[in-house]
């Protein structure tokens, strides 16, 4: 794995080197050798046995690849906010 | 022994004690201890390997065991997700489970994926060997149901949702059913540490071994042949209809 950055859907997603400043502050899982961040957030992962990673916040969706988990938590956030902004507009109704 | 239920099997009264037995367990914050542990272990073995299964299995019933301090009478039900697909299914009314998104701010978004279907289960019910059978059932008929909840039942610390409970109950029911439909089939360990024999994570005095046989441990399910005495036959409840049928069993 590699330091690395993309944007999707208007988000920054951004894996990179954590500081020392966060090396401390954090008990890191396995795994979990670079910081991965959306929009400047970090978001916490670990890796699985065989190997795949997942998000503590989104961590029934597996992938090999944390950036490629940083997407899919990003489609996941929009269907869920959908959902609930649908849910919210039929209780005022 | 203490029978495990379909949930649309509870009656009123037995629907009524799991709720405010949750609500009892979530105020002396065994409810956040049980999500903590899960979040803390989640990397390490409870996920991904051969210890899934037992690993939940002790959970659910150290949960079940600490309901049934609230009424003795109490067991897990379980959430059939391949039957019950819609969010306007009675699990998550208001009088049950719906009530718990705001009183716990579990931000639910039902329908935030899809979810596994009967033939799915009955494919995987139908594996010859625990290996590849553990593995389908975790991934995805286990996952997706967690997707399909979102918020809290989506993360780690997904215990802190009372669904989860019923959720794994049902898990936990289709490896019965299928234990009991591959009476051979061994236990597989998946890699070092995870054997039959081997501590399960945050119980170290417990292995696979020791909850194999779920009759042992106290309770069956009610796909298995039971009789059901008179009075739990006239205490049926009307609020949540006839069942619909559960998937099949393998033949």
């Amino acid at each position: 794995m590699e330091p690395e950055h993309q944007e999707y859907k208007g988000h920054r997603i951004e894996l990179r080197a954590p500081t020392a400043d966060t090396l401390r502050a954090r008990e890191a899982e396995p795994g979990e050798e670079f910081e991965l961040l959306i929009d400047e957030v970090p978001i916490r992962y670990g890796q699985l046995p065989d190997g795949s990673y997942a998000l503590r916040e989104y961590a029934y969706d597996w992938s090999d690849n944390p950036m490629d988990l940083a997407r899919k938590f990003i489609d996941y956030q929009d269907r869920a906010n959908e959902i609930r902004r649908k849910a919210e507009s039929r209780r005022e109704d | 022994m203490g029978v495990r239920k379909n949930y649309r099997n509870l009656t009123n009264v037995e629907r009524d004690r799991l709720v405010q037995a949750l609500y009892q367990l979530k105020a002396t914050d065994l409810v956040d201890q049980f999500a903590e542990i899960h979040a803390m272990h989640f990397f390490h073995n409870i996920h991904r390997s051969s210890h899934f299964l037992p690993w939940h299995r002790e959970m659910l019933l150290r949960f079940e065991r600490a309901l049934q301090e609230q009424h003795p009478d109490i067991t897990i039900p379980y959430w059939d997700s391949t039957v019950d697909r819609r969010p306007s299914n009675p699990l998550w009314n208001d009088s049950f489970l719906g009530q718990f998104d705001s009183a716990w701010d579990l931000r639910r978004a039902l329908g935030s994926g899809p979810l596994s279907t009967s033939r799915q289960v009955r494919i995987n019910q139908g594996r010859d060997n625990y290996d590849s059978f553990w593995r389908e059932l975790e991934n995805p008929i286990h996952n997706r149901p967690h997707v399909w909840v979102g918020g809290v039942m989506a993360g780690a610390a997904s215990p802190g949702d009372p669904v989860f409970y019923l959720h794994h109950g049902w898990i936990d029911m289709l490896w019965a059913r299928w234990q009991l439909a591959h009476p051979e089939a061994p236990f597989e360990a998946s890699g070092p540490g995870v054997g039959l024999d081997d501590p399960l994570m945050e119980w170290p005095d417990r292995t696979p071994a020791d909850v194999l046989d779920h009759h042992a441990l106290g309770y069956t399910y009610d796909i298995e042949e039971i009789t059901y005495d008179i009075e739990e036959i006239t205490d049926r409840p009307a609020e949540f209809g006839t069942p619909p049928a559960t998937s099949a069993p393998a033949a």
